[in-house]
């Protein structure tokens, strides 16, 4: 007996040592900037290169305030999971968490994460921060909910148009275009336009590409058609453009409207002039076309064009044109940022806001954006220097044009049926028409007694 | 009295043997599953707050079985579960048999052929989108390059993604079988062919007469052992198709897993994983009634 409570003392003590680690006890100190040092800020972020390039800066951050910065990478589809696990369970593991905006509602309503105000309306600590600097409309995607703001923006994203502009300015392509058209190789104004850009450029292998015979086929559109958000939010911006939408006016369901239906029956006959395995792609897979020069135009996330334009990741670095996709019925483009959030049970919540205030700091904002990064502050697209950037231009243009996808706490569930009712569709199980309907169905079951969504 | 109190001693010293593992195991099973039960009986949503209190008894289940989307997903995994272990079975006799009878390089095949099954089913799935990826894959390039007769592309058609989720479980698990056949081949007393051979059976003869027949308690064990096994496939279709293209390759796990991960309806998911638990479990009553009568 003796023996086993000497065992179980020297084992809490061993226990003690080790799981302490690292000490959580704040050193204190005369600085404003110090007072939080020694303390453990646990993130949670996805796995991708955004991450990555803030990690690189995290150790400045570290050095300014004495914190230590745990970021924990997760893919995709994993961080959700992890970070509403973490929710649940309530035991703060996590100080501040990275989240795609659409899950805004969910988190706000169940109470997950707390609102920034209190923070905001505090006295500035970090040099360079600027509370006033900032695209509204980004942090209102991002962060409001109902006249409370939870959250800033984070990795923003938006779609437009890449195209090859090489190829669209070879002469021998132009002339057989105008030849096989009877218009001008352009940029496309219209989906009919963007239709024939694809029909044109699709060639089998051994066929002339800009006068060189093609050593493997060439495409001429990429796209996702996985069962996957990569294929939702792409479609997203047909839907919208064909004046199609979730929601009509009133917040009752519009997914079976007939313009929805002709934007998703568009989007299936387009797969046409893709590469092969559409239903395997995803927004990976689509980048990866990209960088290897296999196809001609896309809609894709402006994220992806930095590794489209780095010379170690890409074949194509410099071939491609930036703009934005056919307006249709209406202009728009698919917002696509993460938030940062400071969850409710976070156990350092002062340390998670200066590390905020650090991230969202002029001179931290700007070497991200060097980097590939689009940043939140509107200082910074007025910064002339960042014009040389190829898809500047083209982006702060996508960003003035973006559209949101709902932020309910719904959202979750009718985008999974989305992705169900959209990949049915290309894989040619269900018509178009047959998957909107379900969609709508669905939607309705999902959403009793929460119609008409008049707050999204 | 004397042979009485040795009993009721060697019950309590029984007892006291067990206590251990069933201590462990209540933890480890027993309680999971009845709090498993326990909240497939309630509505609990975390996208609902306050759901984890609402009560609605049996009404997943109900659900359940108007859900058009889960008996798909069923006929899926039990065609999936079918078609492999079937073809797992005939590959791996026929590996046994040439094994049994080239004892030449016999030990390095069978430690060459388990290789698959050491490979995580996960790792396998990405090797496989890997190997089969249309654009840069090994698989599509020597299809085009022998301008061979197969689809380059093998997660565009629902069919031939399901089967190639089948070869791939194929791919791992046959050699397994292969090796429990051998073992089984090898126990096979030599008279059983020397009487079959005086009798005047030929190759064919004995192999349907005499091996098949001792073999078969083997066979129906692994086979049964195996289907279980496979009932609980995840890794490979989740990372290899995403249950796609459309929900082709979305098997029953994978549909609990959507539930509950991607949906967030845990109690859904939960009387999910007690109806997947009640197959499982008559399954093993069928597999103990086997074993009892061929014992």
């Amino acid at each position: 007996m003796k023996k086993a409570l000497v065992f179980l003392l020297v084992l809490t003590i061993g226990f003690q040592a080790f799981a302490g680690g690292k000490s959580e006890t704040a050193v204190v100190s005369d600085d404003p900037v110090m007072q939080y040092a020694g303390t453990t800020l646990n993130l949670i972020m996805e796995q991708n290169a955004t991450t990555d390039a803030i990690e690189a800066l995290v150790p400045q951050f570290e050095e300014l305030t004495g914190i230590d910065v745990v970021i924990e990478k997760a893919p995709y589809d994993d961080v959700i999971q992890k970070e509403t696990l973490a929710f649940v369970s309530g035991q703060g593991a996590y100080d501040l968490i990275s989240a795609p905006y659409e899950y805004l509602g969910n988190m706000v309503v169940n109470g997950y994460i707390q609102s920034i105000e209190p923070f905001l309306e505090g006295e500035s600590l970090i040099e360079g921060f600027d509370k006033n600097d900032r695209i509204e409309a980004l942090w209102a995607a991002c962060g409001d909910w109902e006249g409370t703001l939870y959250g800033t923006p984070e990795n923003l994203c938006t779609m437009f148009y890449a195209y090859r502009k090489d190829l669209f300015e070879n002469e021998t392509e132009k002339a057989d275009f105008l030849a096989k058209y009877g218009y001008e190789l352009a940029i496309p104004t219209t989906w009919q336009q963007y239709r024939d850009i694809a029909e044109f450029f699709t060639r089998e292998k051994g066929e002339l590409l800009a006068g060189e015979p093609l050593a493997q086929a060439f495409y001429g559109v990429s796209m996702s058609g996985k069962r996957h958000q990569a294929t939702v939010f792409e479609w997203m911006n047909y839907m919208w453009s064909f004046g199609g939408n979730i929601f009509d006016e009133e917040g009752n369901i519009a997914i079976d409207d007939a313009k929805t239906i002709e934007a998703l029956q568009y989007y299936v006959d387009l797969t046409e002039f893709a590469p092969p395995g559409v239903s395997s792609k995803t927004w990976d897979e689509q980048t990866t076309e990209l960088q290897q020069g296999i196809v001609a135009q896309a809609i894709c996330f402006n994220d992806c064009t930095p590794s489209i334009e780095n010379p170690d990741e890409s074949l194509m670095v410099g071939k491609y044109g930036y703009a934005q996709y056919p307006a249709g019925e209406k202009q728009t483009s698919h917002f696509g940022g993460w938030g940062y959030y400071i969850p409710t049970d976070a156990k350092n919540p002062e340390a998670a806001w200066l590390f905020l205030e650090w991230f969202l700091s002029y001179d931290v904002q700007r070497n991200l954006a060097e980097n590939g990064f689009f940043p939140s502050l509107a200082s910074l697209y007025d910064d002339e220097s960042l014009n040389s950037i190829p898809y500047w231009e083209a982006s702060k243009v996508a960003f003035e044009n973006s559209t949101s996808r709902p932020r309910i706490p719904q959202w979750n569930s009718m985008c999974e049926v989305m992705q169900l009712e959209i990949s049915m569709a290309i894989a040619g199980e269900e018509t178009a028409e047959q998957a909107c309907r379900n969609m709508a169905a669905e939607f309705n079951e999902i959403l009793a007694g929460a119609l008409p969504v008049t707050y999204q | 009295m004397m042979k009485k109190s040795n009993l009721i001693n060697d019950r309590k010293l029984a007892f006291r043997f067990h206590f251990p593992a069933f201590f462990v195991l209540l933890f480890i099973t027993l309680i999971p599953l009845l709090y498993t039960f326990r909240l497939s009986l309630f509505n609990y949503q975390l996208s609902i707050p306050g759901s984890d209190k609402e009560f609605i008894g049996l009404a997943n289940y109900i659900e359940l079985i108007h859900d058009a989307e889960f008996f798909k997903s069923i006929g899926i995994t039990l065609l999936y579960v079918f078609v492999s272990v079937f073809v797992e079975i005939v590959i791996g006799i026929i590996i046994a048999l040439i094994l049994n009878k080239i004892p030449f390089m016999r030990r390095i095949f069978t430690s060459a052929i388990l290789i698959p099954m050491m490979i995580a089913p996960l790792v396998i799935g990405l090797m496989f989108s890997f190997f089969t990826n249309p654009q840069f894959g090994l698989y599509s390039y020597i299809v085009n390059y022998f301008e061979l007769p197969l689809p380059t592309v093998l997660t565009d058609k629902p069919a031939i993604a399901l089967v190639t989720l089948m070869i791939m479980d194929i791919w791992e698990w046959a050699p397994y079988m292969a090796l429990v056949f051998l073992s089984g081949l090898q126990s096979i007393e030599g008279e059983f062919y020397e009487a079959a051979e005086i009798d005047g059976a030929n190759g064919r003869q004995i192999f349907w007469k005499v091996t098949i027949p001792l073999m078969k308690p083997i066979i129906a064990v692994s086979g049964l052992l195996r289907a279980m096994e496979c009932l609980k496939e995840f890794d490979k279709p989740y990372i290899f198709t995403g249950g796609g293209p459309g929900n082709a390759t979305e098997v029953i796990d994978l549909f609990t897993y959507k539930q509950a991960f991607t949906q967030f309806r845990f109690s859904y998911a939960s009387a999910l994983c007690v109806v997947l638990f009640i197959t499982l479990i008559v399954l093993g009553v069928f597999y103990e009634k086997f074993t009892m009568k061929e014992n």
